[in-house]
């Protein structure tokens, strides 16, 4: 089974990526193959909007004018079995990086004949389980109010692709000292029993 | 009266530009205006990295730590008297240029926070260097039936963070090819009297 990692922050080694870590050390330690890809280490333009990969719904990755690294980032999350997707709250949201990265995978979806929302282009019908992980530099009482946002937009997004997100790890009060999160034992132990669960789920 | 149009969209002459131009167009209905309008994907705009230098510990900097065009425009925004902000609505919420762009504006903020012995922020207040003055923000779609919250309560929800006073909005639906909002002559007329609105709320007219 492949596991793909997301990890949406600008910072290496601070919570988002601490925490995604973890959720991946816990689908290896299950006999995974998993594999993380840091957004601010890709080149990753944003979207045009010019719905070129929409005119050939029929191939199983639309065609992209852009030729950046979302080319074999879009065929392993193709391949990827479960997923785990980790953005920091910027201004209430998912950060830019994130959404430039979401918004690249539209050559995933495909539409309908008759007028309807997108779908997964994977015609095997089946859903995929994902791990989402909020981090925010707020404590854990504002947490839930300050990750509705991200997590609705991560949600909405994902399902288009036939992802559905299966445990949600909030890592908050990480932006003083990076590297460090709030309760961080109980939430690093949680982030590993979801990689866990989330490859034998 | 000064006007800054923010596009957020990458296509040029897209159905988003249409929308904001006539938001332009009903400003000037009512005074002179000094119109800058850009689109956010022809700036160098780095992605904001999150270091909140610009903000904490309070009040910050004000300024922001990556060298690029957004500090010209952030100066240009404070001699501002009035906005528009415009998006497309990708994958059901406001474009990731917009999102970089409202993030890279958090130098605008000004943190009062309050902390605790320990070093805890435990409240405060935010002022903003853009205070009070006026702006419409317009979405343009090609999903027929409904607009995301995500795309409308995620722009006016940041946009009310910066205490601006919001003239309203223009939601137009159903325009997948683009220009295709030409054909929604409700929605354009929608447009131009929020820009006329707009001008009345910024006081010139």
């Amino acid at each position: 089974m492949k596991v793909l990692g997301i990890m949406g922050s600008p910072r290496k080694d601070a919570t988002t990526d601490m925490l995604v870590s973890e959720v991946l050390r816990g689908a290896k330690d299950s006999g995974s193959e998993v594999q993380k890809i840091n957004l601010v280490d890709k080149k990753i333009e944003y979207c045009r909007g010019c719905r070129e990969c929409m005119k050939d719904i029929n191939i199983p990755i639309g065609k992209c004018v852009i030729k950046d690294d979302m080319r074999e980032i879009l065929e392993a999350f193709r391949v990827a079995d479960y997923y785990v997707m980790g953005t920091p709250v910027y201004m209430m949201h998912v950060n830019a990086r994130m959404k430039t990265f979401l918004e690249r995978l539209y050559p995933l979806v495909r539409y309908p004949d008759e007028p309807g929302p997108p779908y997964s282009r994977r015609d095997d019908g089946k859903i995929k389980n994902a791990v989402l992980v909020v981090t925010m530099g707020a404590p854990k009482e504002w947490a839930e109010a300050i990750a509705e946002n991200a997590k609705n937009s991560m949600e909405t997004i994902l399902t288009l692709e036939g992802v559905m997100i299966a445990e949600t790890i909030l890592g908050t009060k990480g932006d003083l000292v990076p590297g460090t999160i709030e309760d961080q034992e109980e939430t690093l132990k949680k982030a590993y029993e979801a990689g866990i669960k989330l490859v034998e789920s | 009266m000064k006007l800054m149009s923010i596009v957020g969209s990458p296509r040029k002459g897209g159905n988003t530009e249409l929308l904001i131009d006539q938001v332009i167009a009903g400003c000037k209905s009512k005074t002179d205006v000094d119109v800058e309008k850009f689109f956010i994907v022809d700036k160098q705009i780095e992605y904001c990295t999150g270091c909140l230098t610009c903000v904490l510990p309070s009040p910050g900097t004000g300024k922001c730590a990556i060298e690029d065009d957004m500090a010209e425009i952030l100066d240009n925004m404070k001699g501002s008297d009035a906005f528009i902000f415009g998006t497309p609505n990708h994958m059901r919420t406001i474009t990731a240029p917009l999102l970089n762009f409202l993030s890279r504006m958090l130098p605008l903020m000004v943190f009062k926070t309050e902390y605790d012995d320990k070093g805890n922020r435990i409240g405060g207040e935010i002022t903003t260097k853009i205070q009070d003055k006026a702006v419409a923000m317009v979405i343009s779609q090609g999903e027929p039936f409904f607009c995301s919250s995500l795309v409308y309560e995620v722009l006016e929800n940041n946009l009310k963070d910066f205490n601006l006073k919001r003239a309203g909005n223009v939601i137009s639906m159903d325009n997948l090819e683009e220009g295709e909002v030409a054909k929604r002559k409700e929605d354009l007329k929608k447009a131009f009297e929020l820009g006329v609105n707009l001008a009345s709320i910024a006081g010139y007219a």
